[in-house]
């Protein structure tokens, strides 16, 4: 025995701590097991999106009417204030003002009529 | 290399007296000590891979002492957080014996505040929770000729102060009337 504890009684620690212990070490067990989950979707999350986007250009196929519609602003762009001429599509007139003019343009469901 | 935590908790079981006796000589409130105690360990599970089983209680000390050390510094910078001191021992003494118990930790206190942060861990460390020379120079990391003289001149300095306030610790005599 010790000099002092002849004169000083050891003291006793509040009860719980081995029990707070445990419980906190379950804590950290079942979060470090939620964080490896949450890494594994996210690392799997980018994967997917990076291979989406590297594939992107390959699967892009061109909208042909999207495609008349570019053709057809095109037009209208290069006519400056001249009448505005629409092949195998429709344009309305939505807006005119000095140096601007605004179209509806779409794809006419038959061309030919 | 790295602990279980079977190893943990054993030690837990092992150093959770002796950490409490140690930390409230320095900290004085029961609910920091425990505080502390369960932050000490739950450290040393965070570095466990890089722990040696054989280390596992020199760590535990440091940790703790470490701790200690900050939440003093805390409690320096944060007055205003600071709270009554915790009356020490069991409810199931009875007040007289409290009271008695109280009056000597105060006296403890009076003499402990008067030494270095080294010379009072090393007497609350062999004091308090009975730690072995070598035990010590695991903790602290200094060579064992020099623990075993620094620790009998705390030692020896203890005894002088307390024998100061009129109490001789080692025959266990008080006379606190004259202490206090």
């Amino acid at each position: 025995m010790s000099e002092l504890s002849v004169w000083l009684p050891p003291l006793e620690p509040p009860p719980g701590g081995y029990a707070r212990l445990t419980q906190a070490l379950d804590a950290r067990r079942l979060r470090s097991a939620r964080h490896h989950w949450r890494a594994r979707l996210l690392l799997a999350g980018t994967s997917v999106a990076l291979v989406a986007l590297m594939l992107a250009p390959l699967l892009h196929r061109p909208d042909p009417e999207a495609q008349l519609i570019a053709a057809s602003l095109q037009q209208a762009w290069a006519q400056g204030d001249q009448e505005l001429v629409v092949k195998n599509g429709a344009a309305a007139e939505v807006l005119k003002a000095p140096g601007l003019r605004v179209y509806w343009v779409g794809v006419a469901a038959d061309a030919s009529k | 290399m790295a602990i279980s935590e079977a190893d943990l908790l054993a030690a837990h079981r092992r150093l959770e007296r002796p950490l409490y006796n140690v930390l409230y000589r320095w900290l004085w409130q029961a609910h920091d000590c425990q505080d502390l105690i369960q932050d000490a360990f739950l450290r040393v599970w965070d570095q466990r891979l890089a722990v040696d089983f054989d280390r596992l209680d020199a760590l535990l000390w440091s940790t703790a002492l470490n701790l200690a050390k900050n939440k003093l510094r805390w409690r320096a910078l944060w007055r205003f957080g600071e709270v009554a001191d915790d009356a020490p021992g069991d409810a199931r003494d009875g007040p007289l014996a409290q009271a008695e118990l109280r009056q000597r930790e105060q006296a403890l206190r009076r003499v402990l505040d008067g030494f270095d942060r080294d010379s009072r861990n090393l007497v609350l460390l062999s004091e308090c929770a009975g730690l072995s020379t070598d035990e010590l120079v695991a903790v602290f990391g200094w060579p064992a000729g020099t623990v075993a003289s620094r620790k009998h001149r705390a030692l020896a300095r203890l005894r002088e102060e307390l024998k100061a306030l009129g109490i001789d610790a080692i025959a266990g005599a008080t006379h606190l009337e004259s202490a206090s």
